[in-house]
């Protein structure tokens, strides 16, 4: 999932401004392969270790983000909107459980410094999906 | 389609035999505790098969179940059968001697265990 321009970002209770993209990937952390006799082809492949890491990156305008909002090792809820117009049609609401893993930042010439926020998501069992897409119409 | 005694243990998963040594068993005499150098053959070595595979099943149950099935096969002591592969090869008079699961059962699409099974056929 890679959502441009969301319309509002929330680490716990505090509020990212200027987010220009939040980008949810998911990747099998150690897949199970199997081949068998028949060839020489894999024929078993499974995720049984999946890992979900989320990149928030914010442009810096001039506000500083508050002490402690973007600490490593932080886990909080992250939670985002978006739609897919400018109406509320569709609206949802996207969020997760997450640890801040890393915070850089990127700088071209005649753009505005960019924070990255890297984050790992967390599943509340091991068996749920750590993020949820809900409907948020208003 | 690979069996032991008939029985299709192994179907769940893909899973690969491999034959072990032929020959002789020679080891060295200072082994034996002699001060000479050099080996010293007793015998023939016993035919060995192993099976490294994964049992698959939708669920925790059903991989218990399966796994279940696969021990049931070791007898203690062990009483020899027909295995066969995949290919149609068949091996008699075989024992099933160890089974042992690889790693932790895995929770993805399905639920898994990778295994490794040896059979040996032992001296009447």
């Amino acid at each position: 999932m890679f959502v441009l321009n969301p319309e509002k970002v929330q680490f716990g209770s505090a509020a990212w401004p200027n987010v220009v993209s939040v980008a949810v990937d998911s990747a099998a952390v150690q897949p199970a392969e199997d081949w068998g006799d028949g060839g020489p082809w894999c024929v078993l492949v499974d995720c049984p270790q999946r890992r979900v890491a989320l990149t928030v990156k914010q442009e810096l305008r001039g506000t500083p983000l508050p002490d402690g909002a973007a600490e490593l090792g932080a886990q909080a809820e992250l939670k985002f909107y978006t739609s897919p117009s400018a109406s509320s049609r569709g609206r949802v609401r996207v969020k997760a459980t997450a640890v801040i893993t890393g915070v850089s930042h990127e700088h071209r010439v005649g753009a505005a410094p960019v924070r990255v926020i890297e984050l790992l998501a967390v599943s509340a069992d091991g068996a749920a999906d750590p993020v949820a897409v809900e409907a948020a119409e208003v | 389609m690979s069996s032991f005694k008939g029985e299709t243990i192994f179907a769940s998963g893909p899973h690969v035999f491999a034959v072990g040594a032929v020959g002789s068993q020679a080891v060295l005499k200072t082994a034996l505790g002699s001060s000479d150098p050099g080996h010293t053959v007793l015998g023939a070595l016993d035919l060995t098969v192993t099976v490294t595979g994964r049992l698959t099943a939708a669920d925790v149950p059903g991989l218990d179940d399966l796994i279940a099935a696969v021990e049931a096969q070791i007898d203690v002591p062990p009483k020899s059968g027909t295995l066969a592969d995949n290919d149609g090869h068949t091996w008699d008079g075989m024992s099933f001697v160890t089974f042992t699961p690889r790693g932790p059962v895995r929770k993805g699409r399905v639920v898994s265990q990778a295994y490794e099974a040896v059979f040996i056929r032992l001296p009447a």
